[in-house]
């Protein structure tokens, strides 16, 4: 409502003061705001919680199983680039859980992660249902129907991952940027951004579907969390490296670097680190 | 039902009277009304919780950006140097008033984050120090304001208010190539060749003037220096004092840009050829330096002449007649 304070004798107003004025004696209800039927106004619990589980994705960026040190450290690549890294931002879609019986829960249909911006490194579902989770799937990179121009909300964010319609439209999967020390001696910049490229050259989409296994966890009324690494160190490891001295700057023109890159990505960027519980009442 | 519903209203009216509403002179809050940008990825408009859009809130700002009254020796207004013919903006280095509602940083060095209505605050305190008892001493702006936003006493916070409801009008998406976007038109070869070095990295103009507003909403190292003389230009250190910030500004936007010379913080360059030139070979490498800005080891994307003429003339498909001649915008 108008917060400038000022009255407003409309019969809005009054119905608003007058159920307010209705409502305020001592209400019992679940007071357990993890509950699915937590109630805001509860001030006493009556007992009748009902929690239910929660997943939660925590996503940790390493660099050869180290943490990522996002500016400052220097690292050597398998194809003896030294470098350091200033941004790392991406997408993950169809996030789901599976469990046991064949039930699924998606997690989010997508998600945006900025690896300066701890908020947006862990996702959380609540709500979901108990049981057996056998495996954790995602694609990294935006699922097709997604991936189109304008798809998702125009947030600064989305916006900024846009890849521009000239190359195929919809969404950056991936922008890895810093500097590599090049042959010449000379500080270079690298841009490591991935996406479906089409142009005259032809299609290549990097995109991926990865299934990490849980063995089974029987997961109750908890918060699940499945800390998953980012490990950097994977984009360039594979039967051919990736190296920046033939990539370096600039790629999203590049089937080559495009696939390569998938290729070796699909192998050990992604890795579940640990699952643990966390308690919910 | 109806008559449930006024029981109700009557206990309301009673309790209401009793107790919750302060004896005051009664106003009507104005019907809020909404920004509709037509236009493919264009975001929303931003809601304020405490800031509603109405007709009345969005003519009283207008009124204001014009009127010197906010000066406090009154000598001058926003539009002293932000003219709509030039996309809100001067031939110095004044930022243009355009699709400014979207952002959430502004000025040259990020120094202020948040909402168009943190901006104008600081338009409003700081910037011009408005005396606010000049217009409390206007009966006219009396009226308005209370009509606007109900009040009795006018404090910076409506001043600030109104401002952002006019900025939240002053939205460009008509230009030539907006209507190619909405395949209303069609570019020139010449000009596609441009749309597609700017976005490819042939040129690399995209992943920081992002479309469609050609602009990210972040602060950058471009290379334009090594060394910062002035406070003005060390940017975005001023805000964190972290060296690795240094010469870092806001990306300004590209729309209109063929009229908001002279171009860069400083206003170094004339024209916009003068500012491809330096994308092309004049970019400064340095430990600081944007990893987006492409090829900066060589001192720039290095394009051909006939490659930078497309550009220029791409750039020039960003002019919006309809919005410097927006009569909705113009002086009331
Ligand atoms: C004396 C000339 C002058 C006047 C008068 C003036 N401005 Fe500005 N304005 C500037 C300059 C110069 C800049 C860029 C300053 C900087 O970023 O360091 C600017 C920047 C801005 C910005 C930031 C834009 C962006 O992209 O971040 C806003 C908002 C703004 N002005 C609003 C106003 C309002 C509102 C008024 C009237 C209350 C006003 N200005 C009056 C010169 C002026
Ligand atoms: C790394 C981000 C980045 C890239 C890439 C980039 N710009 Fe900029 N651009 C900026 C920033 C930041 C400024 C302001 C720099 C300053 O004033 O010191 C700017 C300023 C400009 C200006 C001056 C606008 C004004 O109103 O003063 C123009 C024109 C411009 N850029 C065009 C381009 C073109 C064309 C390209 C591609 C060849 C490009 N930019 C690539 C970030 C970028």
């Amino acid at each position: 409502m108008n917060k400038i304070g000022i009255a407003r004798p409309t019969l809005m107003a009054l119905l608003s003061i007058s159920i307010f004025q209705l409502s305020s004696c001592k209400e019992k209800g679940c007071t357990n705001p993890n509950a699915v039927n937590y109630e805001e106004s509860a001030e006493k619990d009556d007992g009748s919680c009902d929690i239910k589980s929660y997943l939660t994705l925590d996503l940790k960026m390493k660099v050869a199983d180290e943490d990522l040190e996002l500016g400052t450290g220097s690292y050597t690549n398998s194809a003896a680039n030294a470098y350091k890294v200033e941004r790392v931002l991406f997408y993950l879609s169809e996030i789901t859980a599976h469990y046991q019986g064949g039930l699924s829960e998606e997690i989010a249909e997508y998600h945006y992660f900025d690896a300066s911006a701890p908020a947006t490194m862990t996702l959380t579902k609540k709500h979901v249902a108990q049981g057996k989770i056998d495996s954790l799937t995602f694609v990294f990179g935006m699922r097709g129907d997604l991936n189109k121009d304008y798809a998702l909300p125009a947030t600064t964010e989305h916006i900024n991952m846009q890849w521009p319609t000239p190359m195929g439209g919809g969404y950056h999967y991936m922008k890895f940027e810093g500097k590599f020390l090049g042959l010449d001696a000379e500080m270079h910049n690298y841009n490591i951004h991935m996406g479906r490229l089409v142009n005259s050259m032809g299609s290549t989409d990097p995109m991926f579907t990865l299934t990490l296994p849980l063995d089974g966890k029987d997961v109750g009324a908890v918060n699940f969390h499945m800390e998953v690494a980012m490990d950097l160190d994977g984009w360039f490891t594979g039967e051919k490296p990736y190296n920046m001295e033939d990539y370096g700057e600039g790629i999203m023109m590049n089937h080559e670097a495009q696939a390569l890159l998938r290729k070796n990505g699909m192998n050990d960027v992604f890795k579940l680190i640990k699952t643990w519980e966390e308690r919910l009442d | 039902m109806g008559r449930a519903l006024g029981l109700v209203a009557i206990l309301a009216l009673f309790t209401g009277l009793s107790a919750c509403i302060p004896p005051e002179t009664e106003c009507e809050t104005p019907m809020p009304v909404t920004i509709e940008v037509n236009h493919p990825g264009f975001p929303k408009v931003p809601e304020h919780p405490e800031n509603q859009l109405t007709d009345k809130g969005i003519a009283l700002g207008r009124k204001l950006y014009y009127d010197p009254i906010l000066h406090p020796e009154g000598k001058q207004s926003c539009s002293s140097c932000h003219l709509q013919e030039k996309s809100f903006s001067s031939d110095a280095i004044v930022l243009p008033h355009v699709n400014l509602g979207f952002d959430h940083l502004y000025l040259w060095n990020g120094s202020i984050q948040g909402s168009i209505e943190d901006a104008m605050m600081f338009e409003v305190n700081e910037f011009f120090k408005t005396d606010l008892a000049k217009l409390n001493a206007s009966t006219d702006y009396m009226a308005l304001f209370k009509d606007a936003f109900c009040v009795d006493q006018i404090e910076s916070k409506h001043v600030a208010y109104a401002l952002a409801q006019f900025f939240k009008t002053m939205n460009s998406y008509n230009a030539k190539y907006d209507q190619y976007i909405r395949k209303e038109t069609t570019l020139t070869t010449e000009e596609r060749r441009g749309e597609l070095i700017f976005f490819s990295e042939l040129g690399d103009c995209f992943h920081c003037h992002s479309a469609p507003l050609f602009k990210d909403n972040l602060v950058h190292n471009t290379g334009l220096m090594v060394e910062y003389p002035t406070e003005h230009d060390k940017g975005y250190y001023v805000v964190t004092k972290n060296p690795a910030d240094l010469g870092k500004f806001k990306t300004p936007t590209l729309r209109n840009v063929a009229l908001t010379g002279p171009y860069m913080h400083d206003g170094r360059f004339e024209t916009l050829e003068e500012v491809i030139d330096f994308y092309s070979y004049g970019v400064i490498n340095q430990d600081n330096i944007d990893p987006l800005m492409k090829q900066a080891h060589k001192g720039g994307v290095a394009l051909d002449p006939d490659d930078m003429a497309a550009l220029v003339a791409f750039l020039h498909t960003l002019t919006d007649e309809s919005f410097l001649t927006n009569p909705d915008l113009s002086r009331p």
